[in-house]
């Protein structure tokens, strides 16, 4: 940090010193256009100034024909002190094309960052209104290549505008000028080049066609590439690498023809751009070296002429660029829209203090949790567990869940969330160090070290790189074990300790000893709080003060766990081990 | 108005360097080194040299893009020339000259140029294609034969980083900069040559910009690779942020981490504004220079050319040819320029490519096991000096025997489930399978004694078929069902809408983990090896499933060695021999009714888990 601001100081401000935004904004998505108008407006310094500095660029490159021309005139006419002057005038207008020119590129760059920043922080913040419904409703395929690919193509046309608009006025400069100088060349000039850009038009089509089919073919070819690369240790445990190995070249040959086509087009394209504007480069010079003979025109004139007609293959390019950028820009903008109007499904109130010591009860199953128990739910099918610990945490229909009376559809989702963790049966780690694992809000009643101790899971620290609570967790603990992530998951979970805490299956992954070791800690953990485990497991049902059995998603008994095993055939056959 | 700081706290340490004070610009500065412990990176002269033998392996087509392009250039040369004669003809005497004969030779050169500039665009890109594609498969074929040991070592994301995005990365490097810069120096040296032929004078004087640009370049070249480098993994970090929270939505909702993504994903992004300001700025130094560079030529041609067009050594066609020539230049050498800095960018990924061809080969000791009796003797072993994780184990297990390993987390049982499978040889001791030491067989014969399936568990792009017969893609389909039913997975595997061909990879049918695992058992199953050493390979299914899965796999692996590391005591139960592991030694061995008549560690364990107290 410090490095960076003292290298600030000796660096002119960079225009896009005001991002990251403190608050991106609400977009307006009313059609893609709309969202494109709004960024642009938002950065209107940005772009009005790029324009500027893109016209005087590209205007002074605009004027080099003519003081050439001027000049090499001066030379046929020996007068000295004129080519001097001229040169001089080249030398200074240089300086200006280039300075000029590289704050163009700036603004240009700034503005494709400012709309990037901006438009991916108002991504982050409609992930974090989602929430757990984000998954549910749009691929992680979708967040990807939207955050990806679709924000830089729609940022990509902001920093174009600089360009175009240069490119645009000094063809209005060049063909004034060709006008003033001879109105038969000039107007030839002013129908022609809009023709040359509507000639090369139909190319453009074909072209991102097949630029399209190629990115896909290259999506298939990586995909394939880190398939294998992901299986490796299977592959390289149990053999078939040739196969896939063999798999991965004919897709990668496919990208290479595919490539190849891409690469026709546009090579169509570029050799357009030399055949079109050269063609009327040489009527320029006929028409022009015709006007010398019959002396309505100097030498250095024609040399200026030739030299505005070459340049006129700049304008063509931009436009058709921006044609492409704009279009891919649209096409993006909607996509963005798409994702920018999901909304969440689950209802929400108003009401912020949940009574954490009421009933919790579930209208569907009949479950009905008791304040500060420690409950243990077995069920016949791991998929009621699954729906049911999540209407408990009002992660879906949070109207047939009570809490004292009240369903959670009342309450706002902050208070639930405060007052009703659930620990899902997979749950995530993300990418941090372990300390940064446990930054979440807490009670504070508990130590990480006590919690990390509980889910005996100092081992995890010894396996990674660094030392204790710096040590980290690369690629969402996807390096670690699933018992690891399991034991991790559940220090975090205890750490938080809500008032009340669901955990669905919490020790699936660990071996004996360990659920053994956790099932008598978790218990002296939550005593005082509620909590409700989703487990078969006897270690853990042994420590619980009241067991339900729930059987095709209903209450079906409950009662201590040996009671239960003394009374009901189908609880024993659900958690008696052995023979 | 001024940007939300970066706050550092969000940002892992590694994850995303700051930007050097430009004074002390040092590529361990940059971050680079970190990732790299684990798998060889290769030198710079390595580098160098698989570029050189890339070049030379495809000398046929440089040399065919080399001699388009001089076509291309030579007739474009052709048509400034024409105009310069015709000026000079129009300066002298303007009733004698052709100028439609002017045009027409021009005109004609133009079509030249044009269908050769073509041909020269299609032949440079299908060349750049066939290096890149040759370049990529290499890198796989290699990727796939890297021993055991080092891809257990090394991890899945290291090897995932370079695949995609150095690969990626790569992709203009390889494919664009070098036909491009042949491209662009042919035109360089034709335009020169024809500036010699026109008026030697004159090279001089085009190349009065070199030594400022050469100047900037250099110091450009400098900083630029590395800082591109760090800019684009930055700006992938910050991409990841986003993506990371769309995948664990639920678990960032119920720890109401919502804001502290937010958080997370804006400092990621000023990180990555901080390296987009420090590109921009070494580029701001940089354009400048270059630009005017290009136009300096022009003005010192016109007045060199007066100077000797007064003395009459040089006639104005002779001027404006050579005026055009050097506006032609600039073109060509901005080419070479911005391809320059590009090959030197992406140099960073291509070391890490080239690196996999530097990790060491595994040591071969080869020889024929005798029998199939696992032995091990004083097995010891450490991951890090001094910390052993395995310390002197011995053992013996006949063929057909099924053995069930047991014992706390981190006791180092996969550690003992790896060292038998051969991925790698233990520190000290032996691991021998009929006698030959498996770490040090070759790859191939070792897994057709010994095969591993751990609780990690992939499904492969492609069909179900495909996914179970990776070791056995010649087995029938009978063969494939007799395995799902012995793993029980052939009930749902009936159900799938086109049974064997079911695709079961992305965009296909989603298969759940369990039923991954039923698949890596399955193959398993036709591999067929001796010995099969489980790693919690039916951790995931549920207690009764895996119990059943159990006795039917049995069935079919009579006569197998099984040695299963589980953390369920049924599968123990099962067992002939039960080898309880703690702090890296075997603390009891025997039956099941043995140890339980020893009523040490397992019997208590047994009775507390049986709920028999």
């Amino acid at each position: 940090m410090t490095s960076f601001t003292a290298l600030r100081k000796r660096e002119p401000i960079s225009p896009f010193d005001h991002v990251p935004f403190a608050d991106p904004e609400t977009p307006s998505i009313s059609t893609p256009f709309a969202l494109l108008w709004w960024i642009a407006y938002k950065q209107k310094r940005l772009i009005l100034s790029g324009a500027f500095f893109g016209i005087v660029s590209t205007v002074a490159l605009a004027m080099m024909p003519g003081l050439l021309g001027k000049a090499v005139q001066s030379i046929a006419d020996h007068d000295q002190a004129s080519v001097d002057r001229w040169a001089l005038t080249i030398i200074g207008l240089g300086v200006i094309q280039a300075g000029a020119g590289v704050m163009r590129h700036r603004l240009a760059v700034s503005s494709w960052i400012v709309s990037t920043t901006r438009l991916k922080q108002i991504l982050a913040r409609k992930a974090a209104e989602l929430g757990a419904d984000l998954p549910r409703l749009v691929t992680t395929g979708e967040v990807v290549s939207v955050n990806n690919n679709d924000v830089e193509r729609m940022s990509r046309g902001y920093d174009n505008i600089p360009r175009l608009i240069g490119a645009l006025v000094s063809f209005i400069y060049v063909t004034s000028l060709l006008i003033n100088s001879s109105p038969t060349i000039g107007i030839l000039v002013v129908i022609a080049v809009p023709l040359m850009s509507l000639a090369m038009a139909p190319i453009i089509g074909p072209l991102q066609v097949r630029e399209s089919e190629q990115r896909r073919r290259l999506g298939i070819a990586s995909n394939l590439a880190s398939d294998t690369v992901a299986g490796l240790r299977v592959l390289r445990g149990i053999g078939g690498e040739a196969a896939f190995v063999n798999r991965f070249k004919v897709a990668s040959q496919q990208v290479r023809a595919a490539a190849v086509l891409t690469a026709k087009s546009r090579s169509l394209l570029q050799a357009l751009q030399i055949v079109l504007p050269g063609v009327l480069v040489l009527v320029v010079i006929y028409a022009g070296g015709n006007l010398v003979v019959s002396g309505h025109m100097k030498v250095g004139q024609l040399l200026s002429f030739y030299g505005y007609s070459a340049f006129l293959v700049l304008p063509i390019r931009v436009m058709l660029e921006t044609a492409q950028r704009v279009t891919s820009a649209v096409v993006s903008a909607r996509r963005v829209i798409h994702l920018l109007s999901v909304t969440t499904m689950t209802q929400w109130g108003k009401n912020e203090s949940p009574d954490i010591s009421a009933l919790l009860v579930d209208r569907e199953s009949g479950l009905v949790i008791r304040p500060k128990e420690l409950l243990v739910v077995v069920s016949d099918s791991p998929l009621v567990s699954d729906d049911l610990s999540e209407r408990l945490g009002g992660y879906s229909r949070t109207d047939e869940v009570t809490l004292g009376a009240l369903p959670l559809s009342t309450f706002t989702r902050n208070a639930i969330r405060g007052a009703i963790f659930v620990q899902e049966k997979d749950p995530s780690i993300l990418s941090g160090t372990i300390g940064s694992i446990f930054d979440v809000k807490n009670s504070g009643r508990i130590s990480i070290a006590d919690a990390i101790e509980a889910a005996s899971s100092q081992d995890i620290m010894d396996s990674l790189d660094g030392e204790g609570l710096s040590a980290e967790v690369v690629e969402r603990g996807r390096t670690l074990s699933g018992g690891q992530r399991q034991r991790l998951a559940l220090a975090r979970t205890l750490f938080v300790d809500a008032p009340i805490i669901v955990f669905d299956d919490p020790t699936s992954a660990v071996d004996a000893h360990t659920e053994s070791r956790i099932a008598t800690r978790l218990s002296q953990m939550r005593r005082g709080r509620t909590t409700v485990i989703f487990t078969n497991s006897p270690l853990i049902l042994d420590t619980a003060n009241r067991v339900v059995l729930l059987v095709d998603g209903k209450v079906e008994g409950e009662g201590t766990h040996q009671e239960l095993l003394r009374s009901s055939l189908k609880y024993r056959q659900l958690v008696m081990r052995g023979v | 108005m001024k940007g939300k700081p970066v706050n550092e706290a969000y940002l892992p340490p590694s994850a995303f360097a700051s930007p050097p004070k430009y004074t002390q610009l040092i590529a361990k500065n940059f971050g680079l080194e970190r990732s790299s412990s684990r798998l060889p990176i290769a030198t710079l002269t390595t580098v160098n040299r698989e570029m050189l033998a890339l070049i030379k392996q495809h000398r046929k087509g440089f040399v065919v893009v080399a001699f388009l392009q001089l076509v291309a250039v030579s007739c474009a040369l052709v048509i400034p020339r024409a105009f310069g004669n015709l000026l000079g003809g129009l300066t002298r005497d303007p009733r004698h000259v052709h100028i439609l004969l002017t045009v027409c030779i021009a005109g004609s050169a133009l079509l030249l140029q044009t269908i050769f500039a073509y041909r020269t665009r299609v032949k440079a890109a299908i060349l750049g294609e066939f290096i890149l594609s040759s370049l990529r498969e290499r890198f796989l074929e290699r990727v796939v034969e890297l021993p055991p040991s080092v891809v257990e070592r090394a991890g899945s994301g290291e090897l995932l980083s370079r695949t995609t995005t150095d690969i990626d990365h790569i992709q203009w490097a390889v494919r664009d900069a070098f036909p491009t810069i042949t491209i662009c120096l042919v035109e360089i040296a034709s335009i020169l040559i024809a500036i010699a032929f026109t008026a030697p004078v004159f090279i001089a004087v085009v190349l009065v910009g070199v030594p400022i640009v050469s100047i900037t370049t250099k110091r450009y070249l400098n900083k630029s690779p590395q800082a591109y480098r760090v800019e684009s993994s930055s700006y992938a970090l910050m991409n990841s942020v986003l993506v990371e929270s769309a995948e664990s939505g639920r678990s960032i909702d119920a720890l109401q981490l919502g804001q502290d993504r937010i958080e997370r994903s804006d400092a990621a992004l000023g990180r990555w504004l901080e390296w987009e300001r420090y590109t921009l700025r070494l580029r701001t130094l940089w354009f400048p220079s270059i630009e005017f560079s290009f136009i300096l030529p022009l003005a010192a041609v016109l007045l060199v050319g007066a100077h000797l067009y007064n003395s009459s050594s040089l006639t104005i066609a002779q001027i404006t040819t050579c005026l055009l020539y050097s506006q032609m230049l600039i073109n060509p050498l901005e080419g070479t320029l911005m391809w320059v800095d590009e090959l030197q960018s992406g140099k960073a990924s291509l070391s890490r490519l080239l690196g996999i061809h530097e990790v060491e080969e595994r040591e071969i000791r080869d020889s024929d096991p005798q029998g199939h009796q696992v032995k091990g003797e004083e097995i010891r072993f450490s991951y890090k000096e001094g910390r052993n994780v395995l310390n002197g184990l011995s053992f013996l297990v006949d063929p057909g025997t099924r053995i069930a390993v047991v014992g706390p987390s981190g006791a180092g049982k996969s550690t003992l489930g790896k060292l038998l499978a051969g991925i790698q040889p233990p520190t000290q001791g032996r691991v021998t399978i009929g006698g030959s030491e498996i770490g040090y067989l070759p790859v191939e014969k070792a897994r057709t004694h010994v095969a591993l399936v751990t609780q990690e568990h992939h499904i492969f792009e492609g069909s179900l078929r495909e996914n179970i017969t990776l070791a056995n893609p010649e087995a029938s389909d009978e063969d494939v069902w007799n395995a799902l039913k012995a793993v029980d997975a052939d009930d749902w595997a009936r159900l799938l809408s086109d049974g064997l061909m079911t695709n079961v990879g992305t965009g296909g049918a989603r298969l759940l983990a369990p039923q991954a695992q039923q698949i890596a058992l399955a193959r398993l199953v036709l591999a067929d090896p001796q010995t099969l050493i489980l790693d919690e390979a039916t951790s995931l299914l549920d207690q009764r499933a895996a119990r059943h899965l159990e006795s039917s796999l049995s069935a079919v692996l009579t006569g197998r060695t099984v040695i299963a590391i589980a953390h369920r005591l049924q599968t123990a139960h099962d067992a002939d021999v039960i080898a309880v592991i703690e702090d890296g030694k075997i603390s009891e061995w025997g039956s099941h009714d043995e140890l339980m008549a020893t009523k040490g560690a397992y019997a208590q364990l047994w009775n507390s888990w049986r709920d028999e107290n």
